[in-house]
């Protein structure tokens, strides 16, 4: 929370703001009993009048005790005096026509400085989460990141807007009632009955809230858990219905879920007891204070002589804070349901904020001009993991010259795609060095380094616009002559033509509407559109049908020309004319050369080779 | 996930069932709602027609809810009387120090000192059991809700999951259930309280002083007036508000999932500053309608303060007329007074949140009543007779949308033992012929049997314990890595699952786990590779041990080398058993010893390797594709 609370510090103006106009709108709240106590002191008064002429009705104004005396001589008249009811009454209505305008501009505020703290979270999210390198979206994992990025930080928000209207104002509401309370009694009597009444009442309040608050918390907290678990379950069953039900497992399944409902349900149940019982018993405190004060006032005016209605006035000022106590309470007790699901947001939030980067950008600009020709070379290069106690590559070396081809063969989890991830620092390496033209990789600026690469990724990611706009995203300012041309390299050409919005065809959200092969067509020309130093093709192809395959490697071996070509392949077929092959075993390179001398001295290339194709093929 | 296994190209898509959109962010969620006052409400389609539905779901409850809903009316009117005992006790208290009480005052107010405590106890006492009643209740509403819908998943054909999105189906069972259940334990007492307050305050006010009650009706208007001013523009605002959001979470979603391509080809300035426009726009949005929102409180108040003023200047003045007004009047009528507004808000709460109740309990119903699978029929089993794995297709007819047709009269005849290869391009009907032969699907037309008898003869569960499938998508469910690969035959020894690891050369990896079999797999099991978790399905079906297999491309994930040795595996293990494999494979395809070709659903070739070849058709050119000089 502490990080959360830290995004107010640009905003602390307005938070004081926030303070003073918070301030004055519960200075208000509690000024109108007050005056109305005064109203009722002051402005009402009993006079005596004891008849002097019964003919015309004239009196004149006696003390209560010979009113008393008089019998029936004397009658008791109430009588409101005009000017001071207005005077304190023109008053209370000042006091709330400021106090309300400082709400009204207190809701502006608040939702200024709400809306924009969640503004600056997410924009720092966001920022954080460009600049991961996959490390560390693995570590996390892209659909926890979303909702870090979405549903905590609304979480946290709604909490902040809460905050700010309602809940700062209660320490200030039960402060200033209990002290004007006290006042009240005191200008009535100097006796202590009615403090001790009040004073009981408010601890009993306050007691009871803290240990609700107690109770509840870890009971939601849990709740939370359960219902996250239920949502597991349930997604699980719905995302996997085909294999549940291929093997049999629906009962299994739906046990499963039931066992996570009940577990809810009982949270659910045993959190609402809590609650359930918390209210009425609020209520029921509240109203036997009211019932004591009542009744110590009642002993107190048979016990002494009050000659006016001052000590009324004070009494209904009394129980009209008392009232305004347990509501404060009360709303306190709405944050028990809102504050523990906003704290493991804020936790959620700052996990992602306080992620430490591997890959940083330390780059040389100087180099950023320069002209790189794409001589690759691996030097003893290792890698593993994060916190991974092995390595995943080892002793890898080889290089790459610009105008030739090198691919990379190997079983699955030798560490293949990790190779040429290592490339575009995805991951950075463990020891080794990876250089190009000689330079150390870690000295380019990211950016220079990755303007060099052409990367087609093992799936096709494409982003929502046009067929053009996800080519051009390769080069920013291609003309629709160089992407007619990467496309027609990419054997796209012909779907893309075949379209009735051709280039300016829509691609929905996640690609959906276009088969694994043509969007994988469309990531090659992405690629290729670039005309970059470096082509890595991470087992592009086997999307394609061996037709394209063959006839879109036939395409690019025209244009590569100069450039270096790093190619992750499965099929021997692919990779059989490379000027290079490299054989991974377990992350160790097994095999170096081209494939006539692979055929015979690696053993792991025979086996691959012999799996896929006949001795003649091979030949 | 899911949405990979079925949607293979635009043309296959075409063919299969379009889905519904997906529904927009829900905010909220669990826990009480937000303030609804100032946002549009839901409507429901079939209001009259759904309340009816709901009452009738309640039925089984009718006692705890009449106990409830009497307990709250009896509360109510001890809410509303017991101010009035106060006045009395302050109007004789008052009259006691000008001297004008009567003899027995005292007496008259311990009594009423004392009724009014009985009253306050036994609210007490009513006002807990029928919470907790109400707690109660709408727990097990809730989770027989929530029971019902799961149990109906069962019965759902796969065609519904194809059609519905998972994340609106879920949406279901959390936010609607939650929001009929948070109803009937809040809105309804509430409804019936506030109600019942408004008409017993408004009585009370009127039985001490007319003439106050009058004054304090006359802000009414300005009430109604303030508040539907402001809600039209807040609804706006909110509306525009969950337009930006939607925006925003796509535009998250989208960059997040597609993060390597942003950072490969240098993107990530561009991507942000996409971003900050859209946040900026939804940051703008949700101020304005959090503001005017946030403003109708404190106007209300200010507008009751007002009121509150009037009514004591009035009644300070009214207590000097004739026929005064006593202290305890006026202190008792202002106490009403300001309990008499939050019912009226509370009132036109309600009737929001009732809208989106049944809102939400109709998409429960909606389903609820989803069509069912085709009943089960149990006219034959497969235990009566000798099984040897001879499968059959008779002319069959398929179409996943009626004017899109697929598959059509096919006649297909696999001897026992025999591996088939389903080879052709995308939206040839490969996956299809699956969901087909795993009834996921019915056919049309025809029929497909299994040494004679029909697929349909016998109930679902039984047939599909005869094929082992392993898919291209795999699933693994958050367990153990043991229960995972056991997950088709929970009583399977360590041995046996450990056995077909091996087998599946996954054993090994397995091993270098620190928990070995124990390790828990994550939600989406994204703690191993995607190659291990191929091998750990393909483990999952070799130790269910089934007569006929599946394998949909399932092993083009992993490379050729561990394939060789997992078709050893699977070739001691299919050695009898009627295989279909649908792969991209050639080393696959060149083993089977039949192989289809298939394009727009029909089987256009069919043959052994050898004798496709000697053909010049299309599997001719698929193959020699192959051996183009290769350039790279």
């Amino acid at each position: 929370m502490k990080k959360i609370l830290s995004y107010l510090k640009p905003y602390s103006g307005l938070v004081l703001l926030i303070f003073l106009l918070v301030s004055v709108v519960a200075a208000g709240q509690l000024f109108l009993p007050d005056y109305m106590a005064k109203i009722i002191g002051e402005g009402i008064k009993a006079e005596f009048r004891l008849t002097t002429d019964p003919a015309s009705g004239a009196y004149t104004l006696v003390p209560q005790s010979v009113c008393e005396a008089a019998g029936s001589m004397c009658t008791v008249v109430q009588t409101s005096d005009m000017a001071i009811i207005l005077k304190y009454g023109g008053i209370m209505l000042a006091v709330t026509l400021v106090s309300s305008i400082s709400a009204i501009i207190l809701a502006y505020v608040s939702s200024h400085i709400g809306s924009h703290v969640g503004k600056d979270i997410r924009r720092d999210l966001y920022k954080k989460v460009s600049s991961f390198s996959a490390s560390e979206t693995e570590t996390f994992g892209i659909s926890t990141l979303i909702t870090r990025t979405t549903n905590d930080v609304m979480q946290v928000q709604n909490f902040l807007l809460m905050a700010l209207r309602m809940l700062l104002r209660i320490p200030i509401l039960l402060v200033g009632a209990t002290i004007l309370s006290i006042k009240n009694i005191r200008e009535m009597t100097s006796s202590n009955e009615l403090l001790y009444v009040l004073l009981t009442g408010v601890v009993l309040l306050v007691i009871m809230v803290a240990i609700t608050f107690i109770l509840v918390l870890p009971l939601f907290k849990s709740m939370q858990k359960r219902i996250d678990n239920l949502t597991l379950v349930t997604r699980e069953s719905i995302n996997g219905v085909r294999v549940v039900r291929a093997f049999g497992q629906g009962k299994r399944e739906v046990k499963r879920f039931r066992k996570a409902n009940d577990e809810l349900t009982d949270t659910v149940i045993k959190s609402g007891k809590v609650m359930a019982t918390l209210n009425p018993a609020v209520n029921l405190v509240f109203n036997l204070v009211v019932v004591a004060l009542l009744y110590f006032f009642f002993r107190l005016v048979t016990g002494s002589s009050f000659s006016n209605y001052q000590s009324l006035g004070n009494i209904s000022a009394v129980i009209q804070y008392s009232t305004q106590i347990m509501f404060s309470l009360l709303m306190l007790t709405f944050s028990f349901i809102i504050f523990p699901r906003a704290q493991v947001s804020a936790k959620r939030i700052s996990e992602v904020l306080a992620k430490d980067i591997v890959v940083k950008d330390n780059g040389n600009p100087e180099y950023d001009d320069m002209d790189i020709k794409g001589d690759i070379v691996f030097d003893d290069v290792c890698f593993r993991y994060g916190d991974a106690e092995l390595n995943v590559l080892d002793n890898i070396s080889f290089e790459a010259k610009p105008g030739t081809t090198v691919a990379i063969i190997g079983s699955t989890g030798s560490g293949k795609s990790t190779i040429i991830n290592l490339l575009p620092r995805l991951h950075d390496i463990t020891c080794g060095k990876i250089t190009i033209d000689g330079i150390d990789i870690r000295d380019l600026t990211l950016k220079k380094l990755r303007s060099l690469i052409g990367f087609v990724p093992q799936t096709a990611t494409l982003l929502a616009g046009t067929v053009r706009q996800n080519i051009a995203y390769g080069k920013a300012d291609a003309t629709i002559e160089e992407i007619a041309e990467a496309a027609k390299i990419a054997q796209a050409e012909e779907f893309i033509e075949a379209m009735d919005l051709k280039y300016d065809a829509v691609i929905d959200q996640g690609g959906v509407n276009f088969s694994g092969g043509q969007k994988q067509r469309i990531s090659i020309a992405r690629a290729l559109v670039r005309k970059p130093k470096i082509y890595i093709f991470d087992d592009s192809f086997s999307a394609l049908d061996f037709k394209t395959d063959a006839n879109l490697r036939q395409a690019l071996s025209k244009v590569v020309g100069d450039s270096t070509v790093l190619l992750v392949a499965q099929r021997i077929g692919t990779i059989m004319d490379a000027d290079q092959i490299i054989v991974l075993h377990d992350g160790h390179i097994v095999g170096k050369g081209t494939h006539k001398e692979l055929l015979e001295s690696c053993k792991v290339y025979q086996e691959i080779a012999y799996s896929q194709l006949t001795e003649a093929e091979l030949a | 996930m899911k949405d990979e296994q079925n949607v293979k190209s635009a043309s296959e898509q075409n063919q299969t069932p379009s889905r519904a959109p997906a529904r927009g962010p829900r905010g909220g969620g669990h826990g009480p709602g937000n303030m609804p006052m100032g946002r549009p409400a839901e409507k429901a389609k079939d209001f009259k027609g759904t309340v009816r539905r709901l009452i009738r779901f309640l039925a089984p409850q009718k006692i705890e809810l009449s106990l409830m809903i009497l307990f709250t009316v009896i509360m109510t009117a001890i809410a509303v009387y017991a101010p009035n005992l106060t006045r009395n006790i302050m109007n004789t208290v008052q009259e006691m120090i000008i001297g004008t009480a009567p003899s027995d005052a005292e007496k008259t107010i311990l009594t009423l000192f004392f009724i009014t405590l009985m009253l306050y106890v036994g609210r007490f006492i009513l006002e807990t059991v029928s919470f907790w009643i109400g707690n109660i209740v709408a727990a097990n509403i809730g989770r027989n809700y929530r029971k019902m819908l799961r149990d109906k998943l069962e019965n759902l054909p796969i065609k519904h999951y194809d059609e519905h999105q998972t994340g609106n189906i879920l949406s279901v069972f959390s936010n609607d259930v939650d929001v009929v259940t948070n109803s009937i334990q809040q809105s309804l007492i509430q409804l019936i309280q506030s109600f019942l307050m408004v008409v017993g305050v408004l009585g009370m006010m009127f039985y001490i002083s007319w003439k106050l009650t009058i004054i304090a009706l006359l802000i009414l208007p300005a009430y109604a007036i303030t508040v539907s001013m402001i809600s039209k523009r807040s609804q706006k605002q909110f509306v525009k508000q969950q337009k930006e959001l939607g925006s925003l979470n796509g535009h998250v979603e989208e960059m997040f999932t597609a993060h390597k391509v942003v950072v490969l080809f240098g993107k990530e300035n561009q991507s942000f500053n996409e971003f900050q426009g859209i946040n900026q726009e939804y940051a703008g949005a949700m101020k304005g309608a959090q503001f005017l929102s946030g403003m109708i409180f404190p106007i209300m108040n200010f507008i009751s303060n007002i009121g509150y003023v009037l009514v004591v200047i009035v009644g300070g003045i009214l207590a000097g007329a004739a026929n005064p007004l006593m202290i305890g009047d006026i202190t008792t009528f202002v106490n009403y007074q300001r309990s008499f507004v939050n019912p009226i808000l509370n009132l036109a709460n309600i009737v929001n949140m009732l809208q989106s109740t049944v809102a939400g309990a109709e998409r429960i119903f909606e389903l609820l009543d989803a069509d069912e699978e085709v009943l089960e029929q149990h006219l034959d089993t497969f235990a009566d007779h000798d099984f040897t794995g001879h499968v059959e297709f008779k002319d069959v007819d398929f179409a996943y949308v009626k004017e899109k047709e697929l598959i059509k009269n096919l006649n297909l005849s696999v001897e026992p033992g025999k591996q088939i290869a389903i080879v052709g391009p995308t939206g040839a009907g490969k996956t299809t012929l699956v969901n087909l032969l795993m009834r996921f699907y019915e056919i049309d037309k025809g029929e497909i049997t299994i040494d004679g008898i029909k697929t349909t003869d016998v109930p679902r569960e039984e047939l599909r314990k005869q094929f082992g499938m392993v898919l291209q998508d795999t699933w693994l469910f958050a367990g153990t890595i043991r229960e995972n690969v056991a997950y088709g035959k929970e009583d399977a020894t360590l041995e046996e699952v450990m056995q077909a690891c091996k087998q599946a050369h996954v054993h090994h990896y397995i091993e270098t786990l620190p928990n070995g079999y124990d390790t828990m797999l994550t939600e989406d099991a994204s703690n191993i590779s995607q190659g291990q978790k191929q091998l750990l399905t393909i483990a999952r079906a070799i130790l269910f041990d089934p007569k006929i297999l599946i394998l949909d491309e399932a092993t083009s994930s992993v490379d050729t080398r561990t394939e060789s040795y997992i078709q050893n595996a699977m070739d001691y293990m299919i050695k009898g058993k009627t295989s279909f494999v649908i792969a991209h494979r050639l080393s696959t395809i060149k083993r089977a010893q039949t192989i289809l070709v298939m394009e727009h659903g029909q089987i256009i070739e069919q043959g052994t390797h050898d004798e496709l070849l000697s053909h010049d058709g299309p599997y001719r050119e698929l193959y020699q594709s192959q051996f183009l000089k290769p350039m790279i």
